[in-house]
């Protein structure tokens, strides 16, 4: 070793117009993280890509107005779920904020029951994997993103919380209320007393 | 007074988000309900499902390839789009009052300019049926990003010399005619490929004979993904003129560039997610998502149905038919 590794704040500030190698280290770093993300709360690939890269860019831009107070992926996690909750809101058209936030709070909870009177059908792996994923799907998007920070983020509730722009309240009932949803899909493994993956 | 419910609380117990004294409390009552103690071995399992199902869906994403490349195109974005920020943007910081004096001119300018153009919503049948005229009359010129998808790209066509097929260029022509630049190879050759009036062909860099093929369309699948780009853009087109319903103007958004493009989404025959469009205020194609591609049309090449023949793209080059 040459030196100590730089953090992202470092890379962050070390990056000019013309010179990006920073930047580029620092997009390594989180660009498969953030990407994972933004697909989780879009449900889309493309556009799940088109928001990270976004994500990315403004970041770059207007890197001198941020402050080091959280971690940088909090930051970037941030503006990715921005990002993705307006293109949510653009392809939903006129509805408001706060009415998709009425709506969220009263999503589906899932599963239909062909789908859960057919465990058999669903023993592959893979097959259990589409059920979870579906699942996922029938979440809204703040949900989803919820318990994707929680349960492989790893984030504590509160900065859940900041990254969601949200209360420690709404947070832990997006979590309470994800898992919930998944669980009842998941339930005729668990009662089984299988190992579900 | 405010009551406790376990079950609320399992969530916050299995993620270490209780108090002390609110822990304590419910392993209490899990050492009491054996119910309980059910309830919170049903939520971790479900936990541990969702982080294994996160893990793979993050693995399966995007592999190694796909990843150099999207990081090389953000950086180059970036740089360029602060490049520009800097020569846009005055160094010296205006004071309060002439912002206010020059959002209060801006305002009523944007009023008097902009009003106008903004109410007016383009009728998204109209903007398609423009590009398809325009696609009937001369040649659409795309700079295809392929991104992750470049494992899909069949073997045959990009060869182990392959360097770099990250970008590709594509001219699409009336009635199908179609010329693809994929990338260079090592040796800085291109791949290539096209339909002229006597069918497809192939070129992968210039000691390589030039394979004409025929009859393979439907058969190998050769065509489909990143060479099929083409014929599926025109298939999309055509059933949004058959059916209107087909079209729907999802609304205006900016590109990376601050630009305001308008947004078009075409259902396919299914009613499925066919692809977007985006066009500028003159109702100009600017870009298209279609199959995993993204397609910026850089503009209308103004060529003409000779241009796509082979023998005028490569006079010099040997010719192979290839029965499949």
């Amino acid at each position: 070793m040459t030196g100590r590794e730089l953090d992202d704040w470092d890379l962050l500030e070390s990056a000019t117009a013309e010179d990006g190698r920073g930047f580029a280290e620092l997009v390594r770093r989180h660009y498969r993280a953030a990407l994972a993300f933004a697909r989780q709360v879009l449900g889309d690939q493309h556009k799940a890509e088109d928001v990270t890269q976004k994500a990315f860019v403004n970041v770059f831009v207007a890197r001198e107005r941020f402050e080091r107070k959280a971690r940088f992926r909090t930051l970037l996690f941030r503006v990715v779920v921005n990002l993705a909750l307006n293109e949510v809101a653009r392809v939903r058209g006129a509805r408001s904020f706060s009415e998709l936030a009425e709506e969220e709070s009263e999503f589906q909870v899932p599963a239909s029951p062909g789908e859960l009177d057919r465990p058999e059908a669903a023993a592959e792996a893979r097959e259990l994997g589409q059920m979870i994923e579906n699942g996922l799907m029938r979440l809204s998007p703040r949900h989803r993103a919820a318990l994707y920070l929680r349960e492989y983020q790893g984030l504590p509730y509160g900065e859940i919380a900041t990254t969601l722009d949200a209360s420690l309240a709404e947070v832990k009932i997006w979590i309470h209320r994800g898992r919930a949803a998944l669980q009842q899909i998941l339930r005729p493994y668990l009662d089984r007393g299988e190992s579900v993956r | 007074m405010n009551e406790r419910d376990p079950q609320e609380e399992l969530d916050a117990y299995l993620d270490g988000e209780l108090s002390e004294a609110e822990r304590e409390a419910l392993d209490d009552e899990l050492e009491q309900s054996q119910d309980l103690r059910g309830d919170l071995d049903r939520l971790r399992r479900t936990s541990g499902s969702l982080r294994a199902h996160f893990a793979e869906a993050s693995e399966a994403l995007v592999d190694e390839r796909g990843e150099a490349i999207a990081v090389e195109r953000i950086v180059r974005m970036s740089t360029q789009e602060l490049r520009r920020d800097q020569v846009v943007r005055p160094r010296r910081r205006p004071s309060p009052l002439m912002i206010a004096a020059v959002i209060v001119v801006l305002a009523g300018l944007a009023i008097l300019v902009l009003a106008p153009i903004l109410d007016d919503e383009p009728d998204p049948g109209r903007l398609v049926d423009g590009t398809m005229k325009s696609l009937e009359r001369q040649a659409l010129e795309f700079e295809l990003s392929l991104g992750g998808l470049l494992h899909r790209l069949p073997l045959a066509l990009a060869g182990q010399s392959a360097a770099d097929l990250s970008r590709g260029t594509l001219r699409l022509g009336p009635d199908g005619l179609f010329h693809l630049v994929l990338g260079q190879g090592e040796d800085g050759a291109l791949v290539e490929a096209g339909r002229d009036s006597r069918g497809l062909w192939l070129a992968a860099g210039p000691t390589e004979p030039i394979r004409r093929l025929r009859g393979i369309e439907s058969e190998t699948g050769l065509f489909r993904g990143v060479l099929g780009f083409g014929d599926r853009f025109r298939d999309l087109l055509e059933e949004a003129r058959r059916r209107p319903e087909a079209v729907q103007l999802v609304g205006q958004v900016k590109d990376e560039l601050s630009r305001p493009l308008w947004k078009v989404r075409l259902l396919d025959v299914a009613g499925g997610h066919g692809g977007e469009l985006w066009f500028d205020d003159s109702g100009r194609l600017a870009k298209v998502s279609m199959a995993g591609i993204v397609a910026r049309v850089n503009h209308e090449a103004g060529l003409g149905r000779a241009d796509f023949e082979l023998d005028h793209i490569h006079p010099d080059r040997t010719i192979e038919d290839e029965e499949r």
